[in-house]
């Protein structure tokens, strides 16, 4: 699939050369330039026994376009499937989690691994679909979590935290519905390699095959809609620049917009 | 047996000392003598009785007398009475006299002999000389001292000279009496300025070895006139832009009322000066400067005062000291086109390092990317390029282009700035991605012409592919990537690291740069490509590398069980190199020792490393070294045998810093050894701090019971009286004895039938017979 950047210079290029042809009598066809994948990002989703690690195959693509429309980073729309014990889990330094329901027991294993993908670098965004407070798919996250982090707690972000502010500047947290008005997240020295949202981020992104968005938003229709898809974006540029906007250069800017 | 001695019978005669005692050799016991002693009182008491109505008072108080005298020489002769005539040695009491003869004792005041001079004079000079008064009464033991004491034979006081370094006044008279431990002296007589530069732990102890000492002082406090440069703190490192403080004691004497301007000079220029009011007769003050040293390199300083009419000593009027002038954090500019993997990892390497200051930009959105609100609800801030390049560039010590084409953002002529930049000193550094070299639009630009690589024209460079990097044999000791000092654990983890999947294909490598790592793969059907090479462009250093997944080096290895730190430390070496870090100059000076007594000789090691960091076999050699005067003298080296080893030495003959510079001419190429600053200095304190200090010794008659006075007090204490403060007598040793048994001698028996005799003849003529 061409890029939407290959597509632009393409129309550029047609746009240039066709009144230069026509005044010639010549049509240049405009050259076969192949693109190739370059440092492309790539979303991981993790898949996990028992629960359903999967219930809107189609969300996480919308936000990788969302992602290369609005920003710069390049995108593929397709996910990749990993398990925790995938051999090519640390190439992939993002990793999406979601689900509905209650889920098996990481092992002593796959907790260990996980441990090491978050401490050297890498992002867990776990998403909760189903937004069930303390059953379901939320027990079973609050329990893996306190085995991976025995010594640390699930905290409420703060409204300055940096993953608010790595793109959009964000006061109020989307979704498909509002379960929590706030994002938790794990912080590791001057990171948080994990983040949680309760309120259902893939079905605020996912759309059909037709287009149409699967799920309203309610209460705050599409404009919540809208703060999902900033989240997202906001996560993903969080992950590649880490804390990037705490560097001083920046706060009189985002200070001065926040008011 | 009693020994009574009968002092003071001693007497001299030409033949030798005498000494008489009498002794009481009892042969009977206690009881039995005090038996025959209360006998003889009772005899006498009766015949007192028995007298009484016979005689006349004054004839029975005659006779009784008569009979108690008899009575008291028989019970003598019972006791068995014994002269002992000793022939004796007298032996006179130790007395210690103890002469400063340290280095102040040379100065003299106006019109008057030198301290030393003034104490031989008072000693063997004038009329009543001390020492042979001394003689006399004592046994008196010369000592001199300075930092030690030894013993001094009196014949040699006239020719003895001042030399001592430094004063341990202290240390010394602890000394002696230690030495004198078995037999006292009966009091220490020392003589001294009291200008003492040893520890004053010993002075709480004195007391106890239970010896007086009277102390003499030479040179007059209160006309002693000296300015000092007592000490300087300063830190032995300082940061280029960073105030540094100075700290400056100077002391004064004699200059109340007066102004001292205290001078801070760098390589004979003033820095800074300040003049201190000095407010009493015996002064100290501390003196502060601050100073912000402008460049990086190796610097001597000097604090001054310019010498004052009348002053003692003028050597102690300047103190040089040395400053080593570093970078404090590693100013880095990083440059990104596009947040990726790559980014964020070398960024949390970079950040992770205390020593980078880092300062980054990350293109998060470029003007073909479409906004979807307003721009108040972005954190986006403007690039500010123009300030960047412009202005800020020469504040930065390392620039990075990560995944950067400048073509959406500044005009090419920036560009040239960066050129001018690392031609000047400045340190660049390319990394590959979809927006670089070739691809970034770089060719036939500034940039390519400080790029170790050329660029392909075509724009069309970046290749996916799976492949390793390959170290080429310079690589595999360049301290960019020796990730190990063993070279087959280096190999092994080269070896061990993820494969890359992806390169910018460039042309080849320029003339003068070096290759460190090439492509395991192949492209285009070429031979193999280079993915990280370095070169030096005027005086600065450029570096390319040409893959964006080096990210992998961190992360995957983590994923491994393994470390990511060879990432960390590649990121790390790979900043080094290109900012010059002086621990990686191809040429090092060392020296043996961190300072040098004057005179002494100095020495040291030169090393030599080629381009590649392994030792120069073949170098050409330069030095120059230039002593505390500014004078270039010669300098001796010779290989050690070690490829790249050279020994030096010098002598050192003046005080003060020299300053060591060496060339090396490897490969047609000059480098620098980072300039060695060397102090030599003047062991000991004499010709520094030389006042009068007699408080000291004041504190030291004090506290040992003694007394002090003034050399030159008029009213100081004779002879006569500083002998009867000392008091002591003579002891005897006994050469020869002779014992005489007084009852075994005829002169007593005479006495003894004398006395009875007379009573005899009394009573006869009393009519009592």
């Amino acid at each position: 699939m061409t890029s939407r950047r290959a597509f632009l210079h393409q129309m550029l290029h047609w746009a240039i050369g066709m009144p230069a042809a026509l005044g010639l009598g010549i049509i240049r066809t405009p050259p076969a330039e192949a693109m190739p994948a370059s440092n492309t990002f790539i979303l991981a989703q993790l898949q996990y026994r028992g629960g359903q690690w999967d219930p809107r195959p189609r969300a996480t693509i919308p936000l990788m376009q969302e992602v290369r429309l609005r920003t710069s980073v390049e995108t593929r729309d397709e996910r990749q499937v990993l398990t925790l014990r995938d051999p090519a889990l640390f190439a992939y330094p993002f990793l999406y989690m979601t689900g509905e329901r209650s889920f098996e027991p990481f092992s002593d294993e796959e907790l260990e691994i996980l441990r090491r993908y978050l401490l050297f670098g890498g992002l867990l965004l776990i998403d909760d679909a189903r937004g069930n407070k303390g059953r379901d798919f939320d027990a079973s996250v609050r329990q893996e979590i306190a085995r991976l982090f025995p010594d640390r707690a699930l905290k409420i972000l703060q409204p300055e935290h940096t993953v608010f502010r790595t793109f959009y500047l964000i006061r109020t947290i989307g979704g498909v519905r509002v379960v929590n008005p706030y994002l938790e997240g794990m912080q590791v020295e001057d990171r948080t390699p994990l983040i949680y949202c309760q309120n259902g981020l893939g079905a605020a992104w996912e759309r059909d095959y037709l287009g149409h968005w699967v799920a309203a938003c309610a209460p705050g229709g599409e404009a919540q809609r809208l703060e999902a898809f900033k989240l997202g974006v906001n996560c993903v540029l969080y992950a590649l620049t880490v804390n990037y906007k705490q560097d001083l250069i920046h706060l009189p800017f985002i200070r001065k917009k926040l008011g | 047996m009693i020994y009574l001695p009968l002092y003071p019978f001693v007497w001299h005669t030409a033949s030798g000392t005498f000494r008489s005692s009498l002794t009481w050799e009892m042969t009977l016991s206690f009881t039995l003598t005090l038996a025959i002693a209360l006998g003889f009182v009772l005899l006498l008491l009766l015949q007192w009785r028995d007298l009484r109505q016979r005689v006349a008072r004054p004839v029975r108080w005659g006779l009784c007398l008569l009979r108690a005298v008899a009575y008291l020489l028989v019970l003598g002769m019972l006791l068995n009475p014994a002269l002992l005539i000793q022939k004796v040695l007298q032996i006179l009491p130790p007395l210690v006299v103890m002469v400063d003869t340290s280095g102040s004792m040379a100065l003299s005041e106006p019109g008057k002999p030198s301290r030393l001079q003034q104490i031989r004079d008072y000693l063997r000079g004038g009329a009543h000389p001390t020492l042979p008064a001394l003689e006399q009464h004592y046994q008196v033991k010369l000592y001199q001292f300075d930092d030690t004491a030894r013993a001094l034979p009196a014949e040699r006081l006239a020719d003895v000279q001042v030399g001592g370094r430094s004063t341990d006044v202290l240390g010394s008279l602890t000394a002696v009496l230690e030495e004198h431990r078995a037999t006292p002296p009966v009091g220490v007589l020392l003589f001294s300025d009291g200008a003492h530069h040893g520890s004053d732990t010993g002075l709480g102890h004195l007391r106890q070895a239970g010896v007086r000492v009277v102390t003499v002082g030479v040179g007059t406090p209160a006309t002693y006139r000296d300015i000092r440069i007592a000490a300087v703190q300063a830190p032995t490192l300082a940061f280029v832009h960073y105030p540094t403080e100075v700290n400056v004691t100077l002391q004064a004497w004699g200059y109340r009322g007066e102004y001292i301007p205290v001078m801070l000079k760098r390589a004979g220029r003033v820095v800074a000066t300040k003049t201190v009011p000095v407010t009493a007769n015996v002064f100290e003050q501390q003196v502060q400067f601050e100073i912000e040293p402008e460049e990086v390199g190796e610097f001597t300083y000097t604090v001054s005062v310019a010498p004052h009419l009348g002053e003692a000593l003028t050597e102690n009027n300047h103190m040089d000291f040395p400053l080593s002038v570093a970078r404090d954090k590693i100013r880095v500019l990083l440059v990104c086109g596009s947040p990726t993997w790559n980014y964020r990892f070398l960024r949390q390497g970079l950040k992770q390092d205390p020593s980078i200051d880092l300062i980054s930009f990350v293109i998060l959105r470029t003007p073909t990317d479409v906004v979807n609100v307003p721009e108040s609800q972005l954190s986006l801030i403007p690039f500010p390029t123009q300030r960047l390049f412009t202005q800020e560039l020469k504040n930065f010590d390392l620039i990075i282009f990560e995944n950067f084409s400048y073509q959406l953002y500044f005009p090419w002529y920036y560009l040239e700035n960066v050129r001018k930049y690392v031609q000047e000193g400045g340190a660049f550094a390319m990394i590959g991605g979809m927006l670089a070299f070739g691809q970034g639009g770089y060719a036939g630009t500034p940039i390519e012409e400080i790029l170790p690589v050329s660029l392909r024209s075509d724009r069309n460079d970046y290749r996916p592919g799976t492949q390793r990097m390959v170290l080429t044999e310079e690589g595999k000791s360049h301290p960019i990537t020796r990730l190990s000092p063993d070279a087959s654990e280096n190999q092994r983890i080269w070896d061990m690291l993820p494969e890359l999947d992806a390169l910018n294909v460039v042309g080849p490598a320029k003339p003068g740069a070096t290759v460190l790592g090439i492509s395991s793969g192949r492209a285009d059907d070429r031979s193999a490509a280079p993915l990280l090479a370095m070169q030096r462009f005027g005086e600065g250093r450029t570096l390319a590398l040409m893959s964006d997944y080096v990210w992998k080096w961190n992360f995957q290895m983590a994923g491994r069980l393994d470390s990511n730190q060879y990432y960390l430390q590649f990121v790390r070496q790979m900043v080094r190199w290109l900012i010059r870090d002086p621990v990686l100059k191809q040429v090092r000076i060392m020296a043996d020792a961190s300072e040098f007594p004057v005179g002494s000789e100095v020495t040291g090691t030169l090393q030599v490393l080629q381009d590649d960091y392994r030792p120069a076999e073949t170098a050409t050699l330069s030095t120059k070294l230039r002593t505390p005067k500014g004078t270039e003298v010669p300098m001796q080296y010779v290989p050690t045998g070690t490829a790249g080893e050279y020994r030096y030495r010098f002598r050192a003959d003046e005080e003060g810093i020299y300053e060591l510079d060496v060339q090396a001419q490897v490969g047609g190429k000059t480098h620098e050894a980072n300039r060695l600053l060397l102090r030599v200095q003047r062991p000991g304190d004499e010709n520094q701090h030389a006042a009068p200090n007699h408080a000291l010794l004041r504190d030291i008659a004090e506290r040992t019971g003694g007394t002090f006075f003034a050399l030159d007090d008029p009213a100081r204490p004779s002879v006569a009286s500083v002998s009867e403060f000392f008091g002591g007598i003579p002891s005897y040793k006994v050469l020869e004895e002779t014992r005489l048994r007084l009852r075994e001698t005829l002169p007593l028996f005479l006495v003894v039938l004398g006395v009875l005799a007379l009573e005899w003849w009394w009573r006869r003529r009393a009519g009592l017979l």
